[in-house]
């Protein structure tokens, strides 16, 4: 069974290319050695299904999660961090990962790269050009040592 | 302790202690006895130039886990490369070196073997290495209190062991067509089949190990994406590069509570009733929780908390990055301890709301809880104080934060007003000083977990802002706080750290709190009198919860202008 990842776009300034997000992503998976496609017709055949807010379908809560696309930087500060991503964004699936878009100012070390409570990875765009990191986390969240 | 820690930058040598296949949990155990392990990295046999051109100091232990001689060997190598920068950290100097491990071959002797005992696989053992794992087990269940023990043994047994000055097979893993080196490990043409652990130790100029250089210390590439569990509960971050292949169907995973490197005992006593309903309720759930907590707060954690896995872990960005990453934890929480900005959080809240609480869940039944009974002598000792049918009332004047700790002479001045008045006081925590000359009774010798027996017995208690305090808010015992260094509003006030969160007491608090945020402005007049006045119930207080708001209310809140 395919795990599922939709995207959701939040943005107000700045904008998102949704596709090589999606592309960039889809890579990662792949450097890592696993399948991903972009297209619902490959469930069950692809490990990751990456997909648009548009095309979710309820389903098993399990199995799909959700990425934010954002530029509000103010994912980063402290006064999220006791907060769910949920109270910021409401999701029919728990939102495991943050895409945060533009030039970051409250970022200034790798290892703040995540915010809420429980946490979410926060991918800083502007400072990895690979979307292998989310991939790695996607994956370890999605499996376990057989 | 919620001032930051700042690293300060200090020579060192970092090490990779490589563990042979099937000894990386023995050898990660015995390593942290002896020292602190920044991580633990997925090395590849093929990397090792790699880490060795970015200047780690390499030893492979390849045919017991005797870490005297690790000792020794990081011991020797400080010697050649002293404070200053060494010159294996220059990848120039490095990248002519030949020998990229250290092996470390230890002969074969009765107690190498008893230490191989302990971590073979139960089936290959013979009787006589079972009965010899007993007994090491036996005193390694024993060492937590038999340090000073442990350290009479090692001594005996030193002259038997010996480092040969030259290893019998210096091997290095570079030939990958050889299934299997003298080192232990397996190596192949694949490096995502030849990997092994290491451990990365430093040595410094008496510094704090300094995690925050992890990621440029180690190779491109290598991330804090796993966790490493010891033989005991510690947890590492473990760094690694390839992907390795999981298993994707859905299956329950243990969810992770990270307590922030800044939770003193004080938190821990606010955060423990709440982090047991969090584990009551994810248990009802099917959900295993796991604790990682600073190496202090585990035998607190321990006591206090039930079905509950307590790990200990340092608790630096990598570590949480680790956590958060790793696929053995479903969900991760970071318990905070700061907001930059209004409203105010009670510290309480700020955890409830993290652990995914709409509102503070209500206080645990007091009654059914069990915590340790107070030893023999101090219960008759406080038997005896109770018949005077004076009151009998707890201090703690001091902890580690200067700022945070009420002046010597204050100290022994308020001790003395209360001897006058015949008010029994007992020291509840350790002191750079002596009150019993003034009559203060010292049980400062009390574990944390002693306290709550300790305080339960008494009429007041009477501290700076610390776990004495916290521990009577949580009781109900009437607390008067001498606050310093912060109010009871605002943490780090005038500063750029200010902090919208109160660390106020639970229950039955009245706060002395000097507008200059210096301790020196309360008096042990004032003090006392305010003490006098909550024994005769001349301020009263209530035994509710007390919330952000009854604290922006100043409710039992006096502040105190300078002389």
């Amino acid at each position: 069974m395919s795990r599922i990842m939709y995207f959701a776009v939040r943005t107000s300034r700045c904008s998102s290319n949704l596709e090589e997000i999606l592309e960039n992503t889809r890579q990662g998976f792949q450097s890592l050695g696993y399948t991903a496609s972009l297209s619902l017709s490959d469930e069950n055949k692809a490990d990751f299904l990456l997909l648009r807010e548009a095309e979710m379908t309820p389903g098993n809560r399990e199995n799909q999660g959700v990425v934010i696309i954002t530029d509000d930087e103010s994912v980063l500060a402290d006064t999220n961090s006791f907060r769910s991503a949920a109270e910021c964004w409401e999701m029919p699936y728990d939102i495991g990962a943050v895409v945060l878009l533009g030039e970051r100012k409250l970022f200034s070390s790798r290892f703040t790269g995540f915010a809420f409570s429980p946490l979410c990875l926060v991918h800083i765009e502007s400072h990895s050009s690979s979307y292998k990191r989310l991939a790695s986390y996607w994956i370890h969240k999605s499996g376990r040592k057989g | 302790m919620r001032k930051r820690r700042s690293y300060r930058s200090s020579p060192r040598t970092t090490f990779l202690v490589l563990a042979a296949q099937g000894l990386e949990e023995a050898v990660g155990e015995l390593l942290l006895k002896r020292t602190e392990i920044l991580a633990a990295v997925k090395v590849y046999a093929d990397e090792l130039p790699v880490f060795k051109e970015k200047g780690l100091r390499i030893i492979s232990i390849v045919n017991a886990v005797e870490m005297r001689f690790v000792t020794k060997i990081l011991d020797e190598a400080e010697a050649v490369d002293p404070p200053g920068m060494p010159e294996a950290r220059r990848p120039e100097a490095a990248a002519v070196s030949e020998e990229t491990v250290e092996t470390l071959m230890i002969p074969e002797t009765r107690e190498i073997r008893e230490i191989r005992g302990i971590w073979e696989p139960k089936d290959t053992k013979d009787t006589e290495n079972t009965k010899d794992n007993k007994d090491n087990k036996d005193n390694k269940d024993n060492k937590d209190t038999e340090d000073t023990e442990d350290t009479e043994d090692t001594k005996d047994t030193k002259g038997s062991f010996e480092t040969p000055e030259t290893p019998e097979t210096p091997e290095t893993p570079e030939t990958p067509e050889t299934p299997e080196t003298p080192s232990g490990y397996t190596q192949s043409g694949s490096c995502t089949e030849a990997a092994m652990i290491g451990f990365v130790l430093q040595i410094s100029s008496g510094d704090a190990a300094d995690f925050s250089s992890l990621i440029s210390e180690l190779p491109h590439g290598y991330e804090p994406c796993e966790v490493f569990f010891g033989e005991g509960e510690t947890c590492l971050p473990l760094f690694c590069k390839h992907a390795e292949k999981l298993d994707l169907r859905s299956a329950p995973k243990p969810k992770a509570v990270l307590t922030d490197e800044l939770h003193g005992f004080g938190d821990a006593v606010l955060l423990f009733p709440v982090l047991q309903q969090f584990i009551d309720k994810e248990a009802r759930l099917g959900h295993e929780v796991h604790l990682i907590t600073k190496r202090k707060l585990v035998p607190f954690f321990q006591t206090v908390l039930k079905r509950c896995r307590i790990l200990e872990g340092a608790h630096t960005h990598v570590m949480y990055e680790a956590v958060m990453r790793s696929s053995v934890y479903g969900k991760v929480f970071l318990l905070p301890v700061s907001v930059s900005a209004p409203p105010l959080h009670h510290i309480r809240d700020l955890f409830a709301k993290a652990l995914g609480f709409q509102r503070p869940p209500g206080q645990p039944d007091r009654e059914k809880m069990d915590f340790p009974q107070l030893p023999s002598a101090l219960e008759q000792e406080m038997a005896s104080l109770r018949e005077t049918g004076a009151p009998v009332v707890g201090v703690q004047f001091h902890t580690g934060d200067p700022k945070r700790s009420w002046p010597q002479s204050y100290a022994q001045q308020f001790v003395r007003l209360c001897k006058e008045r015949n008010i029994h006081l007992i020291n509840l925590s350790p002191l750079p000083y002596d009150l019993q000359p003034e009559g203060c009774r010292d049980w400062s010798g009390l574990a944390v977990t002693g306290l709550f027996a300790a305080l339960e017995g008494m009429d007041a208690m009477v501290g700076i802002d610390s776990v004495c305090g916290h521990v009577a808010g949580f009781l109900g015992v009437p607390n008067l706080t001498l606050w310093g260094r912060s109010f009871p509003g605002l943490q780090f006030p005038g500063s750029r750290d200010e902090s919208h969160v109160s660390f106020r007491t639970l229950s039955a608090n009245y706060s002395l709190v000097p507008r200059s945020a210096d301790i020196r402005d309360i008096s042990p007049e004032l003090a006392f009198a305010r003490l006098k006045e909550l024994l005769d119930g001349r301020i009263c207080l209530s035994a509710e919860v007390i919330t952000a708001h009854d604290t922006l209310n100043e409710i039992g809140i006096e502040w105190v202008d300078g002389a």
